[in-house]
């Protein structure tokens, strides 16, 4: 099939997964030499879904994001210098340095932070989503949530307010077919987590989360139906993490994992999936792939030497911004 | 451009790691990604890929040898590239690493150098004389041939008998059960009680659940499956055998998770069985044949070995009549269990031949003293002896 997508657009996707990819392998290069206190959850492997879905967003539209968000927040169009420095605790982090990996936040473009608590963000989004109906915007939010989280009493409470009050809110599942250790399989009933939303009357959609075009497109109509007012969207964008659970899971997770199945996962990664098309249908070529990867390369370096030279908060700051303090 | 190879920090906790194997060799090719080295920290074991590709050049700590995280422990530079022979031979070390404690020894006692002709050299390692007792009678004091013919004829002397020794470096899992068990052994104050214990009705028990799950399940029930349930309930009784010292708390934990020895071939293991107490007969053997294979296997995750609070030890088994475990901290307390002999032991007045069985546990005595204790082990005996109690 060939690509109705502008080329530069195309490019420019294609520019943001591999810069999620080589972030998160630097993160864990870094937590490996100890310079980031506190867990990673690298994203390796699920790109497409990231990028696809914040395509379809405005700057002003909301994201939730999860644990394993790096990338979502790469994708919402963060600062790569800023998220390092958060990374590292320094304070000229998103956060001042006191969110670290797993609770990045910017509201200025969008993203209400994420959250360590499986399905905590969900009731989040749809309060987001009051908020846009009774300001009377056009803005959307996405939310952004894994398989494991579907099982959570949030889930079900917030999809069916969603619906209920036609809130414009897409619900993006990244289903990487483990809670963990725990696979989709032993955890939940339905066969597909899309059939979830029949129960509280939105439409669910499953697709191939590794293909970006895919998750794009299917995004973008979820995004225009919440736009018009017509309310939420569940989509179950179904894709894979490369990497274990966090940096230490033995083999990638090959304890609670098939090699074979790995293996194959590989085979289908998103990045390569989508340079082949475009090379292909002749949008890149071989050198303006490498073009982008030394630009990438440049500005994670960037990043990092951003972070490394920033400072560390002062003591006396440790409790500011940590409470809300009433005027 | 070389890339240096860390010791990498594998996970929050993790401050030292030991290199089990190096899986490249100083000049084999590697690329970025294939797996370098085996390391192995307190809990996992974990196959370290190779950050970059190009020539492993240099390794700088070889298997065995425990190093802080972000310790160098290789170099990895492209062939004919130059690495800065400072760069090989002193790698920045962030942290000072402790020595192993023969190597610390050696260079603490520098040893005087003795002069020996070639010839006296080999006389004496042959005749097993110590050249250090021998005043040489040569130039400047030199020791030749003459000065180990009129040496006394002591055949072979004593310190010559240590090359038929055979050395195994404590490493990997050894190193850590030598660690752990040290560290127990010496900070928590144990104490030891045992009972015997009549297991008739409990071998009837076993002998009819076994055929039934069997049946349900093609799982085979053991007797291990059976005291674990029966623990899980008797600590639910007795919450603070269930617990942990922390400086001066002693933390009470709603879980129950009970480990349970396996023997492996290197060493021992300790999956833990969580929420015990909440589990069916079924779900406890299954979740132990599981986590058996999976130890044989090497596949423990982190979770699986992790969260204990009371360790169960059956050694009947072995043969073993009664044993006093050491505890595994930072547990309260520990069960070992002996084999179960068929005993004449007086029933009803009367000398019967009854299958007994020995029961100890140990305890740290900061936490609970011996009454609390045998209040606990003689709840496992009433549940042992009546285990239709369990089902109350």
């Amino acid at each position: 099939m060939a690509l109705s997508l502008d080329k530069e657009f195309c490019l420019r996707m294609y520019k943001q997964m591999l810069t999620i990819r080589m972030f998160e392998e630097k993160a864990i290069e870094l937590f490996e030499h100890n310079l980031i206190r506190g867990n990673v959850h690298p994203c390796i492997g699920q790109e497409a879904v990231s990028v696809g879905v914040c395509s379809s967003l405005r700057r002003d539209d909301y994201m939730l994001n999860t644990h394993r968000g790096h990338g979502n927040c790469i994708a919402k169009g963060a600062d790569l210098k800023l998220m390092m420095a958060e990374l590292l605790g320094k304070a000229t982090g998103y956060c001042k340095g006191k969110g670290g990996s797993m609770h990045i936040a910017d509201f200025e473009g969008g993203n209400l932070g994420a959250n360590g608590i499986v399905g905590g963000g969900i009731p989040i989004a749809v309060g987001a989503g009051i908020s846009i109906q009774n300001r009377g915007t056009d803005q959307v939010v996405a939310c952004f949530f894994g398989d494991g989280a579907t099982n959570q009493g949030t889930f079900h409470e917030s999809l069916n307010l969603a619906a209920l009050w036609k809130l414009p809110v897409v619900f993006v599942c990244e289903n990487n077919l483990y809670a963990l250790s725990t696979p989709v399989r032993e955890a939940i009933s339905a066969s597909r987590i899309s059939d979830r939303a029949i129960a509280y009357g939105m439409p669910g959609i499953s697709l191939n989360g590794n293909d970006v075009i895919e998750v794009y497109t299917k995004t973008k109509e979820a995004v225009q139906r919440a736009r018009a007012g017509e309310g939420p969207t569940l989509l179950d964008c179904i894709t894979y993490r490369f990497f274990g659970h966090f940096t230490g899971d033995p083999g990638r997770g090959i304890t609670y994992r098939p090699k074979e199945e790995m293996d194959e996962w590989l085979n289908r990664c998103p990045i390569k999936q989508l340079k082949e098309r475009l090379v292909q249908e002749k949008i890149m070529t071989e050198e303006t792939g490498k073009e982008i990867e030394a630009n990438v390369k440049t500005s994670i370096e960037e990043g990092v030497q951003f972070a490394k030279e920033s400072p560390f908060p002062s003591a006396d700051e440790a409790v500011q911004d940590v409470f809300f303090e009433m005027m | 451009m070389a890339t240096t190879v860390i010791m990498p920090k594998l996970g929050l906790t993790m401050t030292e790691g030991t290199i089990e194997k190096w899986l490249k060799q100083e000049g084999d090719r590697i690329e970025k990604g294939e797996p370098l080295v085996e390391i192995i920290t307190e809990k996992i074991n974990f196959q370290y890929e190779s950050p970059a590709s190009g020539i492993l050049r240099k390794i700088f700590h070889h298997e065995g040898e425990t190093v802080p995280v972000t310790t160098p422990i290789a170099i990895i530079a492209e062939e004919g590239e130059a690495v800065a022979e400072v760069e090989i031979a002193k790698p920045e070390v962030p942290v000072e690493i402790p020595l192993p404690a023969a190597v610390q020894k050696e260079s603490r006692e520098p040893t005087k150098r003795i002069f020996v002709s070639p010839i006296a050299r080999r006389m004496a390692q042959e005749k097993g004389i110590d050249l250090s007792s021998i005043k040489g009678s040569g130039p400047m004091g030199r020791i030749i041939k003459m000065d180990i013919l009129k040496a006394p004829g002591k055949e072979v002397a004593p310190a010559m008998q240590r090359p038929s020794e055979r050395l195994i470096p404590l490493k990997g899992i050894r190193r850590i059960i030598a660690k752990r068990m040290t560290e127990s052994f010496q900070n928590v104050p144990h104490f030891y009680l045992s009972l015997e214990i009549d297991m008739t009705s409990c071998l009837v028990l076993h002998e009819q659940l076994r055929e039934e799950m069997e049946r349900r399940t093609q799982l085979r029930l053991t007797l291990t499956d059976l005291l674990v349930k029966t623990t899980a309930s008797a600590l639910r009784d007795h919450p603070i055998i269930n617990s942990r010292i922390e400086g001066d708390q002693i933390h009470l934990i709603e879980e129950i998770n009970i480990g349970v020895a396996i023997a492996l071939e290197d060493g021992l293991i300790v999956p833990v069985i969580h929420h015990a107490d909440q589990k069916s007969l079924t779900e406890i053997t299954s979740t132990l044949r599981d986590l058996t294979h999976k130890a044989k296997e090497g596949k423990l995750s982190l979770e699986e070995v992790g969260g204990g609070t009371f360790t169960l030890s059956n050694m009947g088994m072995l043969g073993i009549d009664k044993f006093n475990a050491i505890i595994n901290p930072p547990e309260c307390s520990i069960l070992g269990v002996g084999r179960t002999v068929e005993k004449p032991v007086f029933h009803g007045g009367e000398i019967k031949v009854r299958p007994m069985a020995w029961f100890s546990l140990s305890s740290d005595h900061r936490i609970v003293d011996g009454a609390t204790a045998a209040l606990f082990l003689n709840q496992i005996k009433k549940l042992v002896e009546n285990p239709t109690f369990l089902l109350i």
